[in-house]
């Protein structure tokens, strides 16, 4: 018997596969990203009857095409991998469509069980499932679960491992389609036989009539004749249907899913309204389902920034505390300053101010999503978000990011497609969070005028109308149009969604932290090293020239890197003085302002833009968006110079 | 009469007996006199075992009436009968309509139009014809479940333009309206 095995969760969205993840592994998890993608991994571990169970939680998918990099990823890890097991997670109010998935993995040849999740759901709804029959149909084993209340969690890990150590023998079922598309798919199987490729040549075979692009360059690669042959079944499959062979295909499927459905469940009792079906007509009705999310999402906002407050105040004195004492250790020499102010301030801006905020955020976030508000919110918000370049479920990161960017960022991983995250993650940091608003109220609204501040805010919002447009237009990859399920509200599992957010925030910090504390420490040393005017004396031909700033300010607005408050701060304590009408002319607060809104926030948010979309493309957005930031702003100092002398 | 036609013809041959009984009680003669009307050759060697066998599984009653002294044999469908009769409908009438249609060239009526998703009304239940959208996203769609013979029906759709959402398979989908407009759907006919 094998000392270690592998399972991997696999099934719809929103059908409880993180709830059963949960449930196995307890607190013996982790949650990262896929290496090099912006997909969430989440992997645990579990200890049963003397084996060690790696348990892995693949993304929430409904096919396994390349439509989506979720797909590319799960399909890649079950042929190559080849887990010991993987157990399909089947929403059973839901069967039809998930069977189509189910049918997918058999095709695939992975050695699978089933979890008949969500039972209590299914009841309500008055659908009565015939466990067996589902079993024999399918030819594997079908344990019904509630995952959220711990039923059958205990019964299925037996089964499973009752199959893998062979004590419990499987028959999967084998889809089979109409006999001309099967006597094409026997032929291009055939072909396929001794290629040496990880996936089943039946289901290759399968992919490449369906036009599977990633299956198709894969072929390609070891026999490009294969590829003529299979264009040509395909076309006459479509010429016998009149339809697409992918169509076909994919018809045929949902129709033996179907089969399978109405074969094994019973509409038992008569369907009245659920309450949750009213809730829904309420919260996307036209007229009441916008004060309605505008009335839920403020709460919740100021939920997430009160208790943030709260914690950051609190950590804010045990910090103050702990520097004292630390002073009192080192004392205030150059040592004291760079391990004091680099480190500590470090892991201080760290801690208190983005985990307080991040933590309720993620609560926060994964109710909304669990509940299914969220897709909600991204019905009615749609058509808007389109109109920079997004879909309507950016519209969450986007208001957040009037709070603090940082989980602004992380939260933008809700959205479907890799190619949107970016999109959003790049046009989440344009938005002026309050460090940002501080500095546009103190500064221009203060001394400038009230007008000036609500201008900037203004352009912001053209910035990133704009800049979401070109974004989306230049972006690789194509844009996709909004086909999203919406499930059925349901109560939110706190216990998985408080578990979850926890590593989350875990991993976060694996990656906010050193950053944070390295540019901390880089920053100090130049200061302790003296080294503060050679830099703004090398950056005044941008600074002074460009932007016609005072040379000091090139460094506000490197320390502004770490916090944005700093800029304010290090100028008042470089010139002694809180009336920054001293210091700056009119054009020059307006300048920086509006530089200062534009380039990239704080380390930490360059940390969430890292953990979402990868250290590349949160370099590339950091660069673009400096470069922008000081062209608009030297071009904006000479049109304003023109008009306020 | 061909093998083919003659095995269509003991299959069809209950369900037609179905059809007439559930609109009012028929006799035997009654069936084959209207059938000889239409120079259909029905023998009574074919009708009545089916019949006889209809009404032992249950879905006919045999009743017996007496007129003006001679006895009459009515035929009348039961609850049992009738069920049967709506559950061919569904999962044989239904698929075969286009199939029938097409091989008969039979002409759409007027009331059939193709309409796109968008132009349905919230409530409003079709049967998808065709996808006439790109690759990608009709891949995508037959993903989901959203593949010609799919019965949907549209829920509503967000205000200034937005996604619609839609009932398919026993699940809400949402979908953005550029792509709603390009499924294009049967009405049902009330």
């Amino acid at each position: 018997m094998k000392k270690r095995i592998t399972i991997a969760l696999a099934g719809n969205a929103n059908v409880g596969k993180s709830v059963v993840f949960n449930q196995l592994t307890g607190l013996h998890q982790h949650i990262g990203n896929w290496p090099g993608k912006t997909v969430e991994k989440a992997e645990g571990t579990l200890f049963y009857k003397g084996c060690f169970i790696d348990i892995i939680d693949l993304p929430g998918i409904y096919s396994l095409s390349t439509f989506s990099i979720e797909e590319l990823i799960s399909r890649e890890y079950i042929a190559t991998e080849k887990p010991d097991l993987v157990i399909n997670v089947v929403d059973a109010s839901i069967l039809e469509r998930n069977l189509f998935f189910t049918l997918q993995l058999l095709e695939l040849e992975a050695p699978i069980i089933i979890a008949l999740n969500q039972m209590d759901m299914a009841r309500k709804k008055g659908i009565s499932i015939d466990c067996k029959k589902l079993e024999r149909l399918l030819g594997v084993p079908a344990i019904p679960t509630i995952a959220t209340k711990g039923v059958g969690i205990h019964k299925l890990l037996e089964v499973a491992m009752a199959v893998i150590e062979g004590k419990r023998k499987t028959n999967p079922f084998k889809p089979t389609y109409g006999k001309e598309v099967e006597k094409r798919i026997k032929k291009l199987a055939s072909l396929l036989q001794k290629m040496p490729i990880n996936y089943p040549p039946r289901w290759t075979a399968i992919k490449l009539l369906e036009g599977d692009e990633g299956i198709k360059e894969m072929i390609r690669r070891i026999d490009a004749s294969i590829l003529a042959t299979a264009e040509r079944l395909l076309k006459e499959i479509e010429r016998i249907h009149g339809h697409s062979c992918f169509t076909v295909i994919a018809s045929e499927k949902y129709q033996l899913a179907n089969a399978i459905a109405t074969k094994v469940q019973k509409l038992v009792a008569q369907k009245k309204p659920l309450l949750s079906e009213r809730i829904h007509d309420i919260t996307t009705h036209r007229i009441f389902g916008y004060p309605i999310m505008a009335l839920t999402l403020l709460s919740l906002f100021f939920a997430v920034f009160n208790f943030g407050d709260f914690f950051s105040r609190i950590l804010n004195g045990y910090f103050t505390f702990g520097r004292e004492i630390l002073e009192n250790i080192i004392g205030t020499g150059a040592l004291s300053k760079i391990v004091g102010g680099g480190i500590f301030e470090g892991v201080f801006a760290g801690i208190s101010i983005a985990l307080p905020y991040i933590i309720p955020f993620y609560i926060i976030l994964g109710l909304l999503e669990d509940s299914g508000y969220l897709t909600r919110i991204a019905f009615l918000m749609d058509n808007l978000m389109h109109r920079i370049g997004l879909h309507g479920k950016a519209f969450i990161p986007l208001i957040l990011g009037y709070g603090c960017n940082v989980p602004a960022c992380l939260g933008c991983r809700i959205m479907e497609t890799e190619r949107e995250r970016v999109i959003a993650a790049f046009v989440v940091t344009l938005v002026p969070c309050a460090a940002r608003t501080v500095i546009i109220l103190g500064l221009v609204g203060a001394f400038v005028g009230l007008k000036w501040a609500l201008m900037l805010y203004l352009l912001d919002l053209f910035a990133i109308f704009i800049l979401g447009r070109i974004a989306f237009k230049v972006m690789p990859g194509e844009p996709t149009a909004l086909i999203m399920e919406m499930h059925d509200y349901r109560i939110p599992n706190l216990k998985t969604v408080a578990k979850q957010s926890w590593f989350k925030v875990c991993d976060f910090i694996k990656i906010a932290f050193p950053l944070i504390i390295i540019s901390s420490l880089l920053i100090k040393l130049i200061e302790v090293a003296g080294l503060l005017n050679p830099i703004a004396d090398a950056l005044s031909p941008i600074t002074t020239n460009w932007l016609g700033l005072p040379s000091i300010a090139g460094i506000t607005l490197i320390f502004g890197l770490l916090r944005k408050e700093l800029i304010l701060i290090m100028l008042s304590a470089l010139f002694g003085t809180t009336n920054f009408s001293t210091i700056l002319t009119p054009v020059q607060m307006l300048v920086l302002t509006l530089v200062t809104m534009l380039y990239i926030p704080c380390v930490a948010t360059i940390a969430a833009l890292t953990k979402e979309i990868g250290p590349k493309k949160a370099l590339i957005i950091t660069i673009i968006e400096i470069v922008f930031a000081i062209f608009i702003g030297g071009i904006a100092f000479r049109i304003l110079t023109l008009f306020l002398h | 009469m061909n093998k083919l036609a003659k095995r269509l013809e003991q299959g069809l041959l209950r369900l037609y007996i179905l059809w007439r009984a559930s609109k009012q009680q028929v006799s035997g003669i009654d069936l084959l006199k209207v059938e000889r009307e239409h120079e259909h050759e029905l023998s009574a060697g074919i009708l009545y075992p089916a019949l006889h066998r209809l009404v032992k599984d249950g879905y006919l009653t045999l009743k017996k009436t007496v007129e003006h002294g001679k006895v009459h044999k009515y035929y009348r469908i039961t609850k049992r009968g009738k069920d049967a009769l709506e559950k061919a409908k569904e999962s044989f009438g239904e698929p075969m309509k286009e199939f029938l249609r097409e091989w008969l060239k039979i002409p759409r009526k007027e009331e059939e139009k193709t309409l796109s998703l968008i132009d349905l009304k919230n409530g409003e239940s079709g049967t998808i014809i065709s996808i006439k959208a790109g690759h990608r996203a009709a891949q995508r769609l037959a993903d989901m479940g959203l593949t010609p013979g799919t019965k949907i029906t549209v829920a509503k759709s967000a205000p200034l333009d937005g996604p619609i959402e839609i009932l398919a398979r026993d699940s809400k989908l949402v979908i953005g309206r550029g792509l709603a407009s390009k499924v294009f759907v049967r009405v049902e006919e009330k």
